[in-house]
């Protein structure tokens, strides 16, 4: 990446300071040489090696200029053994010229350091600045976090980390982790320690900490009771100090309120152990994290709702177009008997005839399902399911419902256990609406195998009915799914139905202060379990 | 399967909804015109193989489960075992893509069917 030739200069760098120490030392010695031979010391010569210290400072610090001062001291002391030098420190002037002398290099010294540590300070915010700029970046160039992450962690070793971990907590899945190590020969070790020990964000980790109290920390220099509270167990433990952490801070990464994840930064040097300033630009880069899975996710989720939407209008357009066809055909069949009829103004009423008005008002029902289906999806869309309760008996309910629909159904076989009468205080339409969607799923995905119906009361206060097949059965994937609108368990082309029917149960026995549940594997069948509260609730429009 | 012996050749509607196969049926009884009916594209294909030369055109739905109307003409051209395809007629209510695919076969029936044009496929292809 394009910010790790920073590391590569520091390196370069301390190499580099003992050469102005050199020609520091090397110019000082020629002043003195210069000063012996060819004119006594001038109180001008002074100059020179002040002006050098004050460089020295200013550009490696005070200890630098401390450094050189020392080192001027010492060749005038060298000098002093030289023939026919004057000693400063022999007479008073000259001892006052050292004192003043090592006072202002000193202070000379302390200033240049100063200006020093500023100069450092803006250059490393302007590095920052340059990190977090390519940060946003990296993150505004594509919607696949995955991938724009693992580069986050890149950018960020090892110019501010050695080892930086990025946790994003992902819905029905263990959180996802990416990190990058600086050091190659530590690598091992920090797989061993994320993967082992930090990927679950369940454990006693730092990150984990930061994550579940949603509050950044920083650990300046850890002590053994760091290393005790924050990890799993020996092995943990001695990881983390194989990997040399010297400094750490875990920031949460949270947008909208919403903790999407986790950062955590741990340095390995000693000399750049994290201040509490860090802080701050540690939880500026989360916050940026944060608010790019954020709107990614944003964007997928409204995508793949627009995306299930245009799914549902075409499978809804295609659905109530099929009742049409033989509607039509059967209306157009008609006609052309009442042009007969008109013409030879006799009427024989046939079996044809009764048959086809028969169909006619069959494909009209079913369109009127269809649209009721549709009109229940806005209703529940706008919160508007409004229950009108009854006394009701669930068992005669449903043994009615049962004889109404074998009427239609002859090929499979029902049975329903019901000892006496469960009754409670339901919206009866409603109530039939739960058992006909039940019974026809099981129907429809029993595959003719037989259907048992058991409805019990375990308490006078609850009602619980059990819809079972012995058919295909549902995938553990598709069981978080299929209460949901627009899902169905086959695709679209193998059975029809706008695969509104268990969201629609479903949000119908929520109304009831109810839940409904299924048990099932695949190729063994389904039990769906509806439990519902037999008592009148107050104020349960829902 | 429902099946009218006549002396007529019949005709193979292949379409999966109840409703619409029992709809059409009814056109055709009326016409007299025997038939066999097919709810995918397998069951079709067996009824085209056990009686090669009973069936006098195809009524073809598109959307089917198991095996639909486009892999089914695909089996038909690749099977050696039918000697002499009948003409077929495409049904479909989806438009474009079956309206194309009918271009290379004798008819397209755009669903809901309009009564002449059925009652004209029937006059066409049943009576030999």
């Amino acid at each position: 990446m394009t910010l790790s030739h920073v590391g590569l200069f520091a390196e370069k760098r301390r190499i580099a300071h003992f050469i102005p120490l050199l020609v520091t030392f090397l110019a000082v010695s020629l002043v003195f040489a210069s000063g012996y031979f060819v004119f006594p010391l001038s109180k001008v010569v002074f100059l020179i090696p002040l002006g050098l210290i004050s460089i020295l400072a200013v550009r490696y610090g005070f200890g630098y200029g401390i450094l050189a001062t020392v080192l001027f001291v010492g060749c005038e002391i060298f000098f002093v053994f030289q023939p026919d030098f004057e000693w400063p420190v022999a007479s008073t002037a000259g001892r006052l010229r050292l004192g003043i002398f090592m006072a202002i290099s000193y202070l000379v010294s302390w200033v240049g350091g100063r200006a020093r540590k500023e100069r450092m300070r803006a250059t490393e915010a302007e590095n920052r600045q340059r990190i977090l700029a390519e940060i946003s970046y990296v993150l505004s160039e594509s919607l696949d976090y995955d991938h724009t992450l693992k580069i986050i962690t890149e950018l960020l070793v090892p110019s501010f980390a050695d080892l930086c971990v990025l946790h994003i907590i992902e819905d029905h899945k263990p959180p996802s982790v990416k990190y990058t190590c600086s050091d190659p020969k530590k690598q091992k070790t920090c797989d061993e320690l994320v993967n082992n020990y930090l990927a679950d964000l369940k454990g006693p980790s730092a990150i984990s900490k930061a994550v579940r109290e949603r509050s950044s920390f920083l650990v300046h220099e850890p002590t053994d009771e760091f290393f005790k509270r924050f990890s799993k167990n020996e092995r943990h433990q001695e990881l983390m100090r194989l990997t040399g952490g010297r400094s750490l801070i875990a920031v949460p990464m949270i947008a909208h309120g919403q903790v999407l994840g986790g950062l955590s930064f741990t340095t390995f040097r000693r000399d750049k152990l994290y201040q509490s300033s860090d802080v701050a630009f540690c939880d500026e880069v989360a916050k940026r994290c944060a608010a790019a899975i954020f709107s990614a996710r944003l964007y997928l989720d409204a995508n793949s709702a627009l995306q299930a939407r245009e799914e549902f209008i075409s499978i809804a357009s295609h659905e109530l177009k099929t009742p049409l066809t033989p509607l039509y055909l059967r209306l157009q069949t008609l006609n052309l008997l009442v042009q007969r009829v008109q013409r030879d103004g006799t009427l024989v009423i046939t079996k044809d005839l009764s048959s086809t008005v028969e169909a006619c008002l069959d494909q009209t029902k079913r369109l009127v399902r269809l649209v009721d289906d549709l009109l229940d999806l806005s209703r529940i869309r706008l919160g508007k399911i409004v229950l009108e309760r009854s006394s009701v008996d669930l068992c005669e309910l449903v043994a009615q419902t049962v004889s109404q629909m074998t009427d239609n159904q002859s090929s499979t076989e029902i049975s329903v256990e019901c000892n006496g009468h469960v009754i409670g205080f339901w919206d009866r339409r409603r109530i039939e609406q739960v058992v006909t969607n039940l019974l026809s799923n099981a129907i429809k995905y029993g595959e003719a195998s037989p259907i048992n119906i058991t409805i019990s009361s375990p308490t006078p206060e609850t009602a619980i009915l059990r819809v079972q097949d012995a058919g295909m059965g549902i995938s553990q994937e598709l069981k978080s799914r299929i209460f949901e609108r627009f899902e169905r368990g086959v695709k679209p082309s193998r059975l029809t139905g706008l695969g509104l029917g268990l969201y629609i149960t479903r949000q119908i026995v929520e109304a009831h202060d109810g839940k409904i549940e299924v048990e099932s594997e695949v190729g063994k069948g389904a039990v769906f379990i509806v439990k519902l509260p037999t008592y009148q609730i107050v104020g349960t429009t829902a | 399967m429902i099946t009218t012996q006549t002396k007529n050749k019949a005709i193979l509607v292949v379409e999966d909804s109840e409703s619409v196969q029992d709809a059409i049926q009814n056109v055709l009884q009326s016409f007299d015109c025997p038939y066999y009916s097919a709810s995918n594209g397998k069951e079709a294909l067996e009824i085209l193989k056990q009686h090669p030369n009973e069936i006098s055109s195809v009524l073809l739905d598109m959307f089917m489960p198991v095996m639909d109307g486009w892999q089914l003409l695909e089996a038909l051209k690749s099977d050696d075992a039918i000697m002499a395809i009948p003409p077929i007629v495409i049904m479909s209510a989806a438009g474009d893509i079956a309206k194309e695919t009918a271009k290379n076969y004798q008819g397209y029936l755009r669903k809901p069917i309009e009564l002449d044009e059925l009652i004209a496929l029937v006059q066409k292809y049943s009576v030999h």
